[in-house]
C-alpha cells in the first residue's frame, strides 16, 4: 500500500470541514476514494488513529531530553585544546555582546578534563561517566547555531522552528502526521520540573487542531494529569451507570441527526475517558518498577531523581505507544549562575553548574540509554539531547560563560541513527560554528525524515499559507542516518 | 489564470550573452580571468558568496560568484556583472565601496579594481558553468483579475417562480443554485429548535424555560409576528455584542498580556474588548468600526467637553487596541531588537491583511507575494504606514462634566480668597509698607536656629507600625508647645547635637523598624516664607508649630533636597519637628533651609535710604515685606491652602496605540521602514514611503488620493489615517473587499461555513466563493444599508435557508453531499465560551453584569468573554474546548473532538459542582417530584420537553443511582445529581440544531 501523509483515512471528510484543510486535501481525498481507501464513512472519525508516513519509519517514538538554559558546548562534547591551552588570552574575533549580557573577550579554558571513548573516539568531558559509554550509539552534531541570545525566543526556535510564538512544535507536527499508538494515552507528552522560562507555548501546538496539543506535567506532583480520577461522589459502577445512560441518550439523539459524525465521535470519547482513567495513571506508576530500575535511573539520590523520574516514565511512555516525549531536565539545585527554570544557565560559574547538572542528568540518561537498548527499543525510538543554544568560549565574569547563539552541540541516538558519528565542527575555540552548519530547521528535516515524513511535504494550510515545521528551509542530514 | 508573471531573469541574461561570450572567450581573455580575477574572488568573496558558503547558511545577499550565470545574475541588489559595462556593474561600484562595500572589511588595492574594470570590459569572460536561479516579477494589473479584486458585481437577485419557499431575496440566490441540480431545501425547523438555534447565534445563552413558553405562545398565534419580534428583541439585547465581540477578538489575536516569557499585563486592554462590545451593540457602521481601529487615537477628541464627547473619545482611542494586541517581548538584548520591530509591524499588517481584507500580506514580507499580487514594495509602503505606532496607557476623562463642576466649585470658593488678598494688597500694604519703612532695621532679618535634638529610636513591630503611630514627642504636637522641656518629663530625654549641621547628610540614626525624633526651633524676626529641603533614611514625617508639612512613606538611602516643602515661619519662635523612619540598616536624615533669605535685590537696595529706590526696587521690597506682614500671611495662607484643594480630572486609562509609543528601541531608526531586502535588516534598500497594496486601488498616483487632502492645497494625510480611508474607500480603494470579507464571516457565523470557505484567504490560493453573486449582493447590501451590520442578521434570520431544519431530503445526499448548496442545516457545537456560559447559565451561577475588568478564575461567575486573555495562563476549560491562543487571529476555529474533554466534563470538581447547583434549581426539595425535576431539567438544558420515553429512561437512571446508594441519607439527592452530570455531558447539550 501506498504510503499517505496526514490524518486517518476514515476521519478525513470530518477534518476537511472542522479544520478547515485547503484544497490539497480535498485533492488527497479523491486520491484516496478512488483507490477505495476511503470507502468505510461510517467508522467513527477519529483524527488520533495511527496513520501513514511519507516513507518507511526508522524510528516510532522520540525522546527529546531538553538541557534547558543551554549548556556549555567546549565544556561537555565539543573539546577545545586551544581553549585549554590559551585561558586568559583574548579570543581572536570575540564580540562581547554575543550573549545577554558583556563578556571578556578573553579564553576561559574548560575546567573539566576531556577523554575519548569507544571506538568513534568521541571526545567527551569527565562530568558525563554514564553518557560516555554510549559514545559509540550517540551521533554527536557539533555545528548547531540558533537565531536569538535570549532563553524564550531560542527554544521556540528549537521547538517550532519560529523565533516567535504561535507556531505549532515539533511533537505537535508529528502527532498531525503520525496520529498515536495508543489511544488510552495521550500521544504528545511534555515533562517539566519548574516549567522552562517561556511556558506552555514553547510546547504550542499554535494552529494546528488542538488534537495535536501536549500534554505538559509535572512528574513531582501526585497526580501529574488532571481530570483522571472520579469524583468522589461516584463509584465506579455509579458511573459506568452514568456512561451507559449517557450512551443511550446520545444514541437516541444521533439517530435523528444522520448528517453529524462528530456526535458519534464524542460518544466515543466519553469511553476513551473512562479507560483512560486506569491506564493512564498506571503509565506515570514508577512504583512499578523494581527497586533496581529505580535506582539505575538515579531515584535513591538526591540531585538525581527528579530527572531520573521524568526519564523512567519517558520509557514507560513510549513503551506503552506515545510518541514524542520531551523531558525539560528538571535540576533541583543550579548553583554558578543558573536558576531552575534555565538550569544550565551558568553566567557566574561554568565548573560549579555544569558540575551540579551533570551529577542530576548523566546517570538517568545513560540508564535510560541502558534501559531501552536491554528492551529492544532503542532501535525504534530516537533519542535526542541538547539544549536552545550554546556558551561562549570567552568568559562573563571570572568564571561564567554567557550565551552563545552561534555554537553548541546536540547529540543524538537510537531510532535510526548512524551511532559514532560525528558531525560538523566549530572553530578552533569552539565559539562558532563553521562546518556543515545546521540549523533547527536541519534538526527538524531529519528528525521528521527518521519519523519517516518528508519535512516540505508535511504541511498545513493557516491563513491561506501552508506552513511547515522548516518554514522554507531544512535540509536532512543523511550523515547521520543509519 | 494565474496573476503572476514569472521572469527568468538570470536565464534571460545568459541567452543574451551567449554570442558574445564565444566571441571573447579566446584565450588571453580567459587566461586574464584566471590570473587576475578568479584568485580574488576565491580569496576574498568566496567564504560568504559561494554554492559552499550557501550549503554552510553564509550566503550573504543572495550573491553567488562562483559561476557565471551567479555573478552576472547578482544577488539583492542587482545584476553584479554587466558584461562590457563596469559602470553598470555592481560589482565594481561594491569593490569601489561606492555605495556596497566589499569586502565588508577593508577595501581591496585600487589596481585589483582596475582588473576588474578591464575584464568586464573585455566581456566579462568566465569558464565557470553553472545555473542561475530564477525570479519572479510581479504584474499587479494583471493580478487585478481575480474575482475579490474586482469591484462589486451590481446584482438583482434572481427571479424564482411563486410559491417556492422564498422568504427572503437571500433565498433566491440559494433557491436559483439549488434548482439548477433539482435540489429542494429542508421545511423549516420547529419553533422550539428555531428558538434555541437563535438564541445561541444571537446572544451565546440559552433561551429560558420563561422565553420557551412565550415564544411558543406567540408562535401558535402568529409564527411571523413572534419570529421578527424576537429577532428584534435579540438584537437589541446587551448580550449580542458579548457574543459577536467574541467573534472578533478571534480575528485580532486580542490578548491583555504580552506573552513570551515574562508575560507582562495590560491591566488596561480590557478596554478594546469592551469597545467592541460596545460598537457592536449600537451597531455603528462597520466602516467606522475599521477605521477607529485603525487610527481612532488620531481622530479622536481627546479635549470631550461632555460625556458624550468622552464617549466617542474612548472609542475611538480604545479601537486602537487592534494594532497593538500583538504579542511584545520585554527580554530583548539590542541585537533583537530591530528585528524584533519589523515583527511587531509585520504582525500589525498581518492581522489587518487576514482579518479585514482575507489577504496574507504578511507573506510579502521577505519576498514579493507568491501566489497573490502583492510586491514586497507594496508590503514595505504600507508597513510604512504604521511606522510611528508604539502602544501605551492613554488617559481620558470619562465625565468632564463631574470635573467641570467641581471645577467651577473650586474656582468660586478660591475668588472671595484671592479677593481678599488683592483687596488688602490695595487697601491695608500701601500703609502698612510706609509704616515699615519708617522703622526699617538697618540690616535684613534671618532667623535663627537653635541646635537639633534628638530622641530615640522607637522601635515597633513593623515598618508601617513605626510610621503610622505617633509615639514620643508626636503625641505631644501643638503649637507653642515647648517639647524640647515637655518631653524631658519622659523616660527618654532630648540629646542636644550640635554636630547636626544644616545641607550635610547625617547617618548616625539607629533602630531597625523603628522612628526618631529631631527638634529644633527658629526664631525669625517677622513673618517669613522660606523652603524646607528634607531627606530622609527611610521614610520621613516633619511637623512646623504643630502642624503637618511632610509625610513621604519612602523607602531607600538619605538624599539631599529629597523632598522640598513651602512653608511661612511665623514671627517670633518657631518649632520644627522631624520623624525619621527606618525599616532596616542605616538610617539618617538631611536638612536646610533654601529661601527665607532676602532676595538679593531687596538687600542691593536695603543699604540705601528708601527715597533714593527706583520704582523696581521698591516694588522688590514691599513684595518681598509683604510676606513678612502678619496681617498678610494668613491671607494668602489661605489661598495655598485652597490650590491644595484643587480638583483633578479622574482619569481612565485606555491601553491603546500611541504615536511613537513603547516598543523596541534602537535609535533613530526605530520610527522608521526602510525596504528590506529578503525581509534582513541588515540589508536596508532606502526609507518606505507611506502607501497601500496596488492591487486595491483604482487610482494611478500610487496611493496619493488617500495620502493627500482633496481640493488645491493637497496637504498630506497622516499616513494612518489615509490607510483607514483607503481601507473603506469602495469606489477607488480597499473598501469592496472589506465588505466581501466581513459578509462572508458573519454568513459563516450564522452558517458555520462561509460562501468562501477560506474566510481569512480571498488570494488566489484561496477558495472561491459558493455563491459569488450572492456574496457580492451581500457586500452591497451592507454598503447600501450605511455598513450595518444588525440589517444584515436580520436578512439572514429571516431566510429559509438560514430557517430550515437538517433532515434528510429527497435526493440531497446523493446530489450534493458536502451540503454546498446549503440544502440542510448541520448541528454546530458551542464554541467554548458558550459551553462555559451555559453550563454556569444553567446552574444558576451566571451573573449578568458587564465591562470592566476580568478574571482569570475559570471558576468566575461572569460571562466568558470577560474573562482575561493572559497569553501565558490561558483559560484551561476554555483551551479544552478550542479557544484560539491569541497569537494569531483565527478567522475559523478548529473544533476538536478529544478524550480530556470527556474527562473534564465526567471527573472535573468543577463540572461537578456546577452539575449539583443544576440539580438544586430543577428540584429544591423532595416535594419537586422527578418527573417535574427532569421536565425542568430538560427545559433549561435543551430547551425542549422530554418524550415519554426519554423520561421513563431517566427515571430509570435516577432510580437505579438511587438504589445503588443505599443507606445513604442524601441518595436520592445525588442521583439527581447524577442526572443533571448527564445532561451536561450530552450531546444535545453542547450540540445546537
Amino acid at each position: 500500500m501506498q504510503h499517505v501523509p496526514g490524518f486517518n483515512l476514515a476521519s478525513r471528510r470530518h477534518f476537511l470541514e472542522s479544520a478547515g484543510l485547503g484544497f490539497g486535501s480535498v485533492a488527497l481525498a479523491g486520491l484516496l476514494h478512488s483507490e477505495g481507501l476511503l470507502a468505510d464513512e461510517s467508522a467513527p472519525s477519529n483524527p488520533l488513529a495511527p496513520t501513514h508516513s511519507h516513507f518507511q519509519p526508522k524510528a516510532k517514538a522520540v525522546i527529546w531530553l531538553f538541557q534547558t538554559g543551554s549548556p556549555s558546548q567546549v565544556d561537555t562534547f565539543d573539546y577545545k585544546p586551544e581553549l585549554q591551552k590559551r585561558n586568559g588570552q583574548s579570543l581572536d574575533g570575540a564580540d562581547p555582546k554575543t550573549g545577554f549580557f558583556t563578556t571578556s573577550g578573553k579564553c576561559l579554558k574548560s575546567p573539566f578534563k576531556f577523554k575519548q571513548h569507544g571506538e568513534s573516539g568521541a571526545w567527551i568531558s569527565e562530568i558525563f561517566p554514564n553518557i560516555s559509554r554510549h559514545a559509540d550509539d550517540i551521533a554527536f552534531i557539533y555545528s548547531c547555531f540558533s537565531r536569538s541570545n535570549n532563553h524564550t525566543p531560542a527554544m521556540l526556535e528549537l521547538n517550532s522552528g519560529f523565533i516567535r510564538q504561535g507556531f505549532p512544535s515539533l511533537g505537535s507536527w508529528l502527532t498531525y502526521g503520525l496520529g498515536s499508538e495508543n489511544t488510552n494515552l495521550p500521544a504528545y507528552v511534555v515533562m517539566h520540573g519548574k516549567k522552562p522560562r517561556g511556558g506552555d507555548p514553547v510546547w504550542s501546538s499554535g494552529f494546528l487542531p488542538s488534537v495535536f496539543q501536549a500534554t505538559a506535567l509535572d512528574p513531582r506532583q501526585a497526580k501529574p494529569i488532571s481530570n483522571l480520577q472520579r469524583s468522589g461522589e461516584l463509584t465506579d459502577p455509579q458511573q459506568r451507570t452514568l456512561l451507559d445512560a449517557l450512551r443511550a441518550a446520545n444514541d437516541r439523539h444521533a439517530r435523528t441527526r444522520p448528517f453529524d459524525r462528530d456526535l458519534s465521535a464524542r460518544l466515543e470519547s466519553f469511553e476513551l475517558a473512562y479507560r483512560m482513567q486506569v491506564a493512564a495513571p498506571e503509565a506515570f506508576d514508577i512504583g512499578l518498577e523494581t527497586k533496581q530500575t529505580q535506582e539505575a535511573y538515579g531515584l535513591n539520590r538526591q540531585e538525581s531523581k527528579d530527572y531520573g523520574r521524568q526519564c523512567l516514565i519517558a520509557r514507560r511512555l513510549i513503551e506503552r505507544g506515545v510518541r514524542f516525549v520531551q523531558v525539560f531536565a528538571d535540576v533541583a539545585k543550579t548553583p554558578g549562575g543558573g536558576v531552575n527554570d534555565v538550569p544550565w544557565d551558568a553566567h557566574s560559574d561554568i565548573s560549579v553548574n555544569h558540575g551540579m547538572c551533570a551529577r542530576s542528568v548523566d546517570q538517568p540518561t545513560g540508564a535510560l540509554l541502558d534501559d531501552l537498548k536491554q528492551r529492544g527499543l532503542l532501535d525504534d525510538t530516537l533519542v535526542i539531547y541538547g539544549g536552545e543554544f550554546g556558551r561562549t568560549s570567552d568568559s562573563q565574569g571570572a568564571k561564567g560563560r554567557d550565551h552563545n547563539p552561534n555554537a553548541f552541540t546536540t547529540w543524538m541516538a537510537g531510532g535510526g541513527v548512524k551511532g559514532g558519528t560525528q558531525y560538523g565542527a566549530t572553530d578552533t575555540f569552539g565559539y562558532k560554528s563553521v562546518d556543515k552548519r545546521v540549523s533547527a530547521h536541519d534538526l527538524h528535516a531529519t528528525i521528521l525524515k527518521l519519523m519517516g515524513f518528508d519535512h516540505e511535504k508535511l504541511t498545513y494550510r493557516f491563513n491561506g499559507r501552508d506552513f511547515r515545521l522548516t518554514d522554507v528551509a531544512g535540509d536532512v542530514i543523511d550523515a547521520l542516518i543509519a | 489564470m494565474t496573476p503572476i508573471r514569472t521572469v527568468l531573469v538570470g536565464l534571460l541574461l545568459a541567452t543574451t550573452t551567449t554570442a558574445a561570450d564565444k566571441t571573447t572567450t579566446d584565450r588571453k581573455g580567459l587566461d586574464f580571468f584566471e590570473s587576475k580575477i578568479r584568485p580574488v574572488l576565491v580569496r576574498h568573496c568566496y567564504q560568504c558568496h559561494s554554492a559552499k558558503a550557501a550549503a554552510n547558511k553564509m550566503l550573504k545577499g543572495g550573491l553567488q560568484v562562483d559561476t557565471r550565470s551567479g555573478i552576472r545574475k547578482g544577488g539583492e541588489t542587482g545584476p553584479g556583472v554587466v558584461p562590457g559595462q563596469p559602470k553598470k556593474s555592481l560589482l565594481v561600484a561594491a569593490l569601489k565601496h561606492d555605495g556596497l562595500k566589499m569586502p565588508p572589511k577593508a577595501k581591496l588595492p585600487a589596481s585589483i579594481v582596475a582588473d576588474f574594470e578591464k575584464w568586464i570590459q573585455l566581456g566579462a569572460p568566465d569558464p565557470r558553468d553553472g545555473k542561475a536561479v530564477a525570479t519572479q516579477a510581479i504584474d499587479v494589473q494583471a493580478g487585478k483579475a481575480h474575482w475579490s479584486f474586482q469591484p462589486l458585481a451590481e446584482v438583482k437577485p434572481p427571479a424564482i417562480p411563486d410559491g417556492d419557499v422564498v422568504r427572503t431575496d437571500i433565498d433566491r440566490f440559494i433557491r436559483a443554485a439549488q434548482r439548477a441540480k433539482g435540489l429542494t431545501p429542508n421545511p423549516r425547523a420547529t419553533p422550539a429548535a428555531l428558538l434555541r438555534r437563535v438564541h445561541f447565534n444571537m446572544i451565546g445563552l440559552p433561551p429560558t424555560p420563561d422565553d420557551q413558553q412565550r415564544f411558543l405562545a406567540e408562535a401558535e398565534k402568529d409564527f411571523e409576528a413572534a419570529w421578527a419580534a424576537e429577532i428584534d428583541r435579540l438584537l437589541a439585547s446587551k448580550h449580542y455584542g458579548e457574543r459577536w465581540g467574541r467573534h472578533w477578538l478571534d480575528l485580532v489575536r486580542f490578548a491583555e498580556s504580552n506573552g513570551y516569557a515574562f508575560d507582562k499585563d495590560r491591566a488596561n486592554a480590557y478596554q478594546y474588548r469592551d469597545f467592541v462590545i460596545r460598537a457592536l451593540n449600537q451597531d455603528m457602521p462597520y466602516d467606522r468600526f475599521v477605521r477607529l481601529q485603525i487610527a481612532g487615537d488620531l481622530l479622536a477628541k481627546t479635549d470631550s467637553k461632555t460625556a458624550s464627547e468622552a464617549r466617542t473619545a474612548l472609542d475611538a482611542v480604545a479601537a486602537t487596541g487592534f494594532l497593538v494586541a500583538g504579542p511584545f517581548t520585554t527580554q530583548q538584548t539590542q541585537k533583537e531588537r530591530e528585528r524584533s520591530r519589523y515583527e511587531q509591524l509585520d504582525d500589525v499588517v498581518h492581522t489587518l491583511g487576514t482579518s479585514l481584507l482575507g489577504l496574507t500580506v504578511g507573506c510579502a514580507r521577505c519576498h514579493s507575494h507568491k501566489y497573490d499580487p502583492l510586491p514586497q514594495n507594496d508590503y514595505y509602503r504600507f508597513v510604512s504606514c504604521f511606522k510611528e505606532v508604539g502602544f501605551g496607557d492613554t488617559s481620558l476623562n470619562l465625565s468632564p462634566e463631574v470635573f467641570q463642576a467641581s471645577k467651577a466649585k473650586y474656582d468660586a470658593a478660591l475668588k472671595p480668597l484671592t479677593d481678599a488678598v488683592a483687596a488688602w494688597e490695595k487697601s491695608r500694604l500701601p500703609g502698612r509698607f510706609d509704616q515699615w519703612l519708617a522703622r526699617r532695621p538697618s540690616a535684613p532679618p534671618t532667623p535663627a536656629f537653635g541646635h537639633w535634638h534628638h530622641v530615640g529610636p522607637f522601635p515597633a513591630t513593623d515598618f508601617n507600625k513605626a510610621y503610622d503611630t505617633a509615639v514620643g514627642p508626636e503625641t505631644r504636637l501643638q503649637a507653642g508647645a515647648d517639647l524640647g522641656r515637655s518631653f524631658l518629663k519622659g523616660t527618654v530625654s532630648w540629646q542636644v547635637q550640635p554636630g547636626w549641621t544644616d545641607g550635610k547628610i547625617h547617618n548616625t540614626l539607629t533602630g531597625n523598624n523603628a522612628a526618631n525624633y529631631l527638634v529644633r526651633t527658629i526664631d525669625s524676626p517677622s513673618a517669613l516664607a522660606v523652603e524646607f529641603a528634607f531627606g530622609g533614611d527611610d521614610g520621613m514625617k516633619a511637623f512646623l508649630n504643630g502642624k503637618e508639612i511632610l509625610n513621604k512613606k519612602t523607602m531607600g538611602g538619605v538624599k539631599a533636597d529629597q523632598h522640598k516643602v513651602k512653608v511661612t515661619l511665623a514671627a517670633g519662635r518657631n518649632e520644627l519637628l522631624i520623624k525619621i523612619v527606618n525599616a532596616g540598616g542605616p538610617s539618617g536624615f538631611f536638612f536646610r533651609m533654601n529661601g527665607g533669605q532676602v532676595p538679593k535685590d531687596v538687600v542691593a537696595a536695603w543699604s540705601l535710604p528708601a527715597e533714593k529706590w527706583n520704582d523696581k526696587q521698591k516694588t522688590a521690597v514691599r513684595n518681598w515685606y509683604r510676606t513678612t506682614d502678619e496681617e498678610w500671611v494668613p491671607l494668602d495662607a489661605a489661598v495655598a491652602a485652597h490650590r491644595k484643594t484643587e480638583p483633578k480630572p479622574k482619569m481612565t486609562p485606555v491601553y491603546s496605540a500611541r504615536v511613537r509609543g513603547t516598543t523596541y528601541q534602537f535609535g533613530g531608526d526605530t520610527f522608521k521602514v526602510y525596504f528590506l531586502s529578503r525581509g534582513n535588516a541588515d540589508n536596508k534598500q532606502g526609507e518606505a514611503p507611506a502607501g497601500f497594496l496596488r492591487v486595491l486601488m483604482n487610482t494611478k498616483e500610487n496611493g496619493q488620493h488617500w495620502l493627500l487632502k482633496s481640493g488645491d492645497k493637497k496637504q498630506p494625510v497622516k499616513p494612518r489615517v489615509a490607510a483607514a480611508s483607503w481601507l473603506t474607500d469602495v469606489k477607488n480603494g480597499a473598501g469592496h473587499l472589506l465588505a466581501r470579507v466581513i459578509v462572508n464571516r458573519v454568513w459563516q457565523y450564522h452558517f458555520g461555513r462561509g460562501l468562501v470557505t477560506t474566510p481569512s484567504d480571498f488570494g488566489t490560493r484561496g477558495e472561491r466563493p459558493t455563491h459569488p453573486r450572492l456574496l457580492d449582493w451581500l457586500a452591497g447590501e451592507l454598503i447600501r444599508g450605511g455598513w450595518k451590520l444588525k440589517h444584515l442578521h436580520r436578512l439572514i434570520l429571516s431566510s429559509h435557508t438560514w430557517m430550515q431544519g437538517n433532515g434528510r431530503t429527497a435526493n440531497g445526499e446523493k446530489v450534493d453531499p458536502d451540503n454546498r448548496l446549503w440544502w440542510r442545516r448541520g448541528a454546530k457545537r458551542l464554541e467554548a465560551e458558550l459551553i462555559r456560559d451555559t453550563l454556569l447559565d444553567v446552574s444558576g451561577r451566571l451573573t449578568r453584569d458587564m465591562f470592566g475588568k476580568g478574571s482569570l478564575d475559570q471558576k468566575s461567575n461572569r460571562r466568558s468573554v470577560y474573562l482575561t486573555v493572559k497569553r501565558g495562563q490561558l483559560i484551561p476549560i476554555l483551551q479544552l474546548f478550542d479557544a484560539p491562543d491569541a497569537m494569531q487571529g483565527v478567522g475559523k476555529r478548529n473544533e476538536s473532538t478529544v478524550a480530556p474533554q470527556a474527562l473534564a466534563m465526567l471527573n472535573s470538581p468543577f463540572i461537578r459542582e456546577l452539575s449539583g447547583g443544576f440539580a438544586k434549581r430543577v428540584r429544591p426539595d423532595a416535594k419537586t417530584s422527578l418527573e417535574a425535576a427532569i421536565n425542568a431539567a430538560y427545559r433549561m438544558a435543551l430547551a425542549r420537553t422530554p418524550n415519554s420515553s426519554e423520561r421513563e429512561a431517566m427515571l430509570a437512571f435516577v432510580k437505579t443511582q438511587t438504589e445503588s446508594r443505599k443507606g445513604q441519607a442524601n441518595a436520592e439527592e445525588l442521583a439527581v445529581r447524577d442526572f443533571c452530570h448527564l445532561l451536561l455531558c450530552s450531546n444535545e447539550f453542547i450540540y445546537v440544531d
